[in-house]
């Protein structure tokens, strides 16, 4: 049975334009017209009416108003009234939304539908196949510290290679696609392979699997004075992170949408930490954290999560649910002393750590565009956490083996849970004369609970810690955009936090010792934070942009209880500290010239300005009796500015030329960091990135790209002549041939260059690396 | 060593020349190849159709798109300069995605696969992505979408809608071993993972803002007892151990996101 599209019986064929007298092809006079006037709506996705002119099948099947098209009979088909502009209110394209078809074009569509409404062999059936392939082989040689190049350019050493990337994608017909993608490069241990199968009036059904392996540098600190080359750990130190996937979905039209997924994550190997262990010279006795320490990694993570979502009378729901469990046992070894000459540490401190926990999450969202200037979501997310978890910390003594090694702390039986409720309202209105407004308020309410029971050198020593907390956000923001070329904006975010902690840890060795600790404090938070600027561009070769910001940041504590079981009063931290204010300004400017169509280029800068205060109580020093003054301090301020730019060249259409210039320039300093003790923590970052890609003949291409690096934060203050600051330049260059040998295969080969140098290291950590890549791409068809 | 001297300044002629040679030959070739470069963020044979076209199928997103922060650079009729402003700015001139009816990634730039389009405008970012410390944006192995919502009201938020982002969320789905609850927590994570971690990409390791003792001290500096002193809470005697280095260095506090046994987060 053919149903008429409604409206249709009622259309004059006589005032249809005829259709043309000639073989029409779809392709050469078809498709160019639907592509124009129809696709956009009733196209792949989301078609408007339900109706897609993509395929012929589709196409014949008709949309929520029936059938379109009834080959043979153009006249009679309602796709030509529409498009003929014979029924009022479905003209096609819509009135405003594009240009009328001519009566020649009218007359092209009836002819085709007349002589069947063909697609074509090739075209209109959904039916496709493409297929990318990329392999890869990859030559590196490294001399120097190999750890630290494989920790910064993301590459091994050595060979490496595989499929660097592959793309399989089936149209099966019927709004069937089938699609695989990923990379297979052994020697970096990168892979990655996604599959997915989707039918799209039914749903879809996906699975994955990825990894990648950072590396770790194994290279310590360095102390100039003791002339001595920095302490490795040897060997190599990675950790893979990973990932694998599988879930469905049911996506039919007029149903609610759903999908299941299950997910699994995993991280799994050795990292460098920054526990820099204590190295101490025999004979003075000076000592610096310069021995290198790492940490081992088992990680692994079970996620199942639901989604669903529907609109019901109007309002867009959707319901999101994550049950996830965590498990992850770490380990971390750090040398606590090291005497210069030794063949081993003095000790040894390894913290081994157990924990897993199940958390549960539900987010509730509603979503309702009540008119055009009107749209209001809200939500409700709940979570809820339950974990446990163990902690062992030994300290050994590898120059005697016959010490130790001897339990720091242990606990065995900690418990952790966590409630979160937060409530979110919004809406998004306007704009009217130009101007919209976003207002919305979020309240978010945690609880904490901590329990353990620790065993220190043997005396039980119960602790627990409490955390309640409350936060509420406002955010308004207005945007107008009623003077010509331009957008102004303003923004402003304000937060009330409330926090209720309650923490504790007595030991039970019949002694009052400083470990004890009890301390009740209430703290109350506030933020503002304030943001205003402006978009604009007069010409087109010309935008500018610019913005301030200020935030402010303010916490005060109220120290209901600070008190131990020794009786000594203030042991917990800080004890006396009755507030804190951090405020921040920033300012941001932009602009982008684009003189000629060869020519663009983007300047930015960008400043930073931050203030740290403190407000504390007077005190006295515990073991000295010294005594604090108490007050409004200024704890410390911290400048950074940063200098961008950014050109894009096309002098003639073979050539392409890019490049990025940034000056970074910073600056902490706080009040203790006065020179005696502790220096400024300052310096520069300059950075160079350079591509640019000829075009030398009409199948071959040569690039190269340079990217340099240079910091300097040196520290020079003579008691701390550490160099915790870094002073360091890298060099990056790479320069290839890409050649197209058949229309559908091409092949590349690129030479490498590396170089890096960090005299704040002593040399430990510089290394030189020449590479060779030879590539090879295949496309079907 | 004047025989050595004419034969370098032979060789740097012959460089120039053979440079020169070169430049010519690039120059007047071009004529003989009627082939371009791909430049990034252009689609062969798109044009720009502007912010309403693509709302007409992706109102989804356009219609909280204004209360973005990328709403800030936008206008529904756009400014002067094509492509600084509104969907095309970083998805590249979407008329031939039109005519094609849509689909994912079809004739349309998706910046959440290539980086390319968000270090357009975010120039400084793409610098910090190329320091020795950073998330592997560029290798291809992350990507801004990862951490970023670009078309929602807030960019650290992990969620769609309107809703604005609890603090280190978008963090926590990778760091959980550093995000999980801790019996005794850091301050500092309430503040956000950014007051010590520069999450693009840093010169210290760990993504570090600062490297020493002065990215604790900036919210732990305090009052002193004494000139040269460096005391924190009641208990002083740290000057010794600024000095050695850091303050999770040598045994001390080295549970720097929280500890499960220590109060004062020395384990």
């Amino acid at each position: 049975m053919v149903g008429l599209w409604s409206g249709a019986a009622a259309v004059d064929e006589s005032r249809l334009p005829p259709a043309v007298e000639r073989v029409v092809e779809y392709e050469r006079d078809v498709r160019p017209i639907l592509a124009e006037g129809c696709f956009r709506c009733h196209g792949a996705e989301r078609p408007k009416s339900r109706f897609r002119l993509l395929e012929r099948e589709a196409a014949l099947a008709g949309g929520e108003l029936g059938v379109a098209m009834i080959p043979g009979q153009s006249g009679r088909s309602p796709l030509i009234h529409y498009v003929a502009g014979l029924v009022p209110d479905l003209e096609m394209p819509p009135v405003g939304r594009g240009v009328p078809l001519t009566r020649e074009q009218v007359g092209v569509l009836r002819a085709w539908i007349d002589q069947g409404a063909s697609y074509g062999a090739d075209a209109g059936t959904g039916r496709f196949t493409t297929l990318r392939a990329s392999t890869a082989l990859r030559w590196m040689s490294v001399s120097g510290n190999a750890s630290r190049f494989r920790a910064q350019e993301w590459q091994s050493e050595g060979f490496a290679g595989g499929v660097q990337e592959f793309m399989w994608e089936e149209g099966l017909g019927g709004g069937r696609r089938f699609r695989a993608e990923g990379r297979l490069v052994g020697g970096d241990e990168d892979y990655r392979l996604q599959l997915s199968y989707a039918h799209e009036d039914i749903g879809f059904v996906r699975a994955g699997f990825e990894q990648f392996r950072p590396w770790s540098g194994d290279t310590g600190g360095a102390y100039g004075p003791w002339e001595l080359e920095p302490f490795r750990l040897g060997g190599e130190l990675d950790l893979d992170y990973g990932r694998a996937w599988i879930g469905a979905g049911f996506t039919a039209p007029d149903f609610p949408r759903m999908s299941v997924e299950y997910e699994y994550r995993y991280r799994d190997g050795l990292k460098s930490t920054l526990h820099w262990g204590a190295v101490y010279e025999p004979v003075s006795l000076s000592g610096k954290a310069v021995y290198p320490a790492f940490k081992e990694v088992d990680e692994r993570v079970h996620v199942v999560s639901l989604d669903a979502s529907h609109e019901v009378f109007g309002v867009q729901v959707a319901d999101s649910f994550r049950g996830e469990f965590y498990e992850t046992r770490l380990a971390r070894e750090t040398v606590d002393r090291f005497t210069l000459g030794s063949s081993v540490a003095d000790s040894l401190t390894r913290a081994v750590e157990g924990y897993r926990h199940f958390q549960g999450a539900n987010t509730l969202r509603l979503e309702k565009p009540v008119r055009d200037w009107l749209f209001l979501s809200g939500g409700y997310l709940y979570s809820n956490l339950d974990g446990e978890g163990q902690v062992r910390v030994e300290t050994s003594f590898p120059w005697d083996p016959t010490l130790g090694p001897f339990v720091g702390g242990l606990s065995q039986q900690i418990v952790l849970r966590r409630e979160a409720h937060v409530f979110n309202a919004n809406a998004h209105l306007g704009p009217w004369q130009g101007l919209g407004l976003t207002a919305g308020v979020q309240a978010d309410w945690t609880r904490q609970r901590g329990f353990g029971e620790a065993d220190v050198f043997g005396f039980p020593s119960p602790y627990s810690a409490d955390l309640d907390k409350f936060a509420s956000d406002e955010l308004l923001a207005l945007r107008f955009t009623r003077i010509p070329y331009t957008v102004l904006y303003g923004e402003a975010r304000f937060q009330q936090e409330a926090v209720g902690q309650f923490e504790r840890k007595l030991v039970d060795d019949g002694f009052d010792d400083d470990r004890d600790f009890l301390r009740d404090t209430d703290a109350t938070g506030e933020l503002a934070d304030y943001r205003v600027g402006f978009t604009h561009s007069p010409w087109q070769r010309l935008a500018l942009a610019g913005s301030v910001r200020r935030r402010d940041r303010e916490l005060e504590y109220r120290l209901l209880t600070d008190t131990d079981a020794s009786g000594l009063p203030g042991n917990g931290y800080p004890a006396f500290l009755l507030g804190r204010e951090v405020v921040t300004d920033e300012a941001e400017a932009k602009v982008v010239v684009h003189p000629a169509r060869w020519l663009k280029t983007t300047l930015k800068y960008q400043v930073q300005a931050t203030d740290y205060e403190t407000r504390t109580a007077e005190g006295v020093e515990v073991f000295s009796g010294a005594a604090f003054a108490g007050g409004t301090w200024h704890a410390g301020d911290a400048e950074a500015q940063v200098y961008s730019l950014s050109t894009t060249l096309t002098p003639w259409r073979r050539l392409y030329v890019s490049g990025t210039f940034s000056v970074a320039d910073s600056r902490l300093r706080t009040a203790v960091s006065n020179g005696s003790s502790v220096v400024p923590w300052a310096g520069d970052i300059y950075t160079v990135l350079g591509s640019a890609t000829f075009a030398a003949s009409a199948s071959t291409d040569l690039q190269a790209s340079y990217a340099f690096s240079r910091a300097d934060f040196g520290q020079t203050e003579a008691q701390v002549d550490l160099p915790l600051g870094i002073v360091y330049e890298r060099h990056g260059l790479t320069v290839g041939v890409t050649r197209r040998f058949k229309r559908n295969l091409t092949g590349s080969l690129q030479y490498g260059w590396y170089r890096y140098a960090e005299p704040t290291a002593l040399g430990a950590n510089d290394y030189r690396a020449h590479g060779v890549y030879a590539m090879l791409t295949k496309l079907w068809p | 060593m004047l025989h050595h001297a004419r034969s370098r300044q032979a060789l740097a002629g012959w460089f120039a020349v053979s440079l020169l040679a070169v430049g010519v030959w690039a120059l007047t070739s071009c004529g003989t190849v009627a082939r371009t470069v791909s430049v990034p963020l252009t689609i062969p044979g798109a044009s720009y159709v502007g912010n309403q076209a693509c709302a007409e199928c992706h109102r989804n997103l356009t219609q909280v798109f204004g209360a973005s922060p990328h709403g800030r650079y936008h206008r529904e009729e756009g400014l002067r300069m094509a492509g600084q402003t509104g969907c095309e700015s970083c998805h590249g001139p979407g008329s031939l995605h039109a005519q094609a009816g849509g689909g994912r990634e079809r004739l349309i730039l998706n910046p959440g696969k290539d980086a390319g389009a968000c270090l357009e405008c975010h120039v400084e970012t793409h610098a910090e992505l190329r320091l020795p410390h950073r998330h592997p944006v560029l290798e291809g192995k992350l990507s801004c979408v990862e951490c970023h919502d670009p078309h929602g009201q807030d960019l650290f938020k992990a969620h769609g809608g309107l809703a604005m982002a609890r603090v280190n969320e978008g963090c926590a789905s990778c760091h959980r071993e550093q995000a999980r609850p801790f019996v005794f927590e850091h301050e500092a994570l309430r503040e956000g993972c950014t007051v010590c971690h520069q999450a693009h990409g840093s010169v210290h390791p760990a993504l570090l803002v600062q490297r020493d003792v002065n990215l604790c001290l900036k919210c732990h500096a305090q009052p002193q007892a004494g000139v040269g002193l460096v005391n924190v809470g009641k208990m002083g005697f740290h000057t010794d151990f600024v000095r050695l280095g850091t303050c999770w260095t040598a045994g001390c506090h080295t549970a720097v996101h929280g500890s499960n046994l220590h109060p004062k987060m020395l384990y």
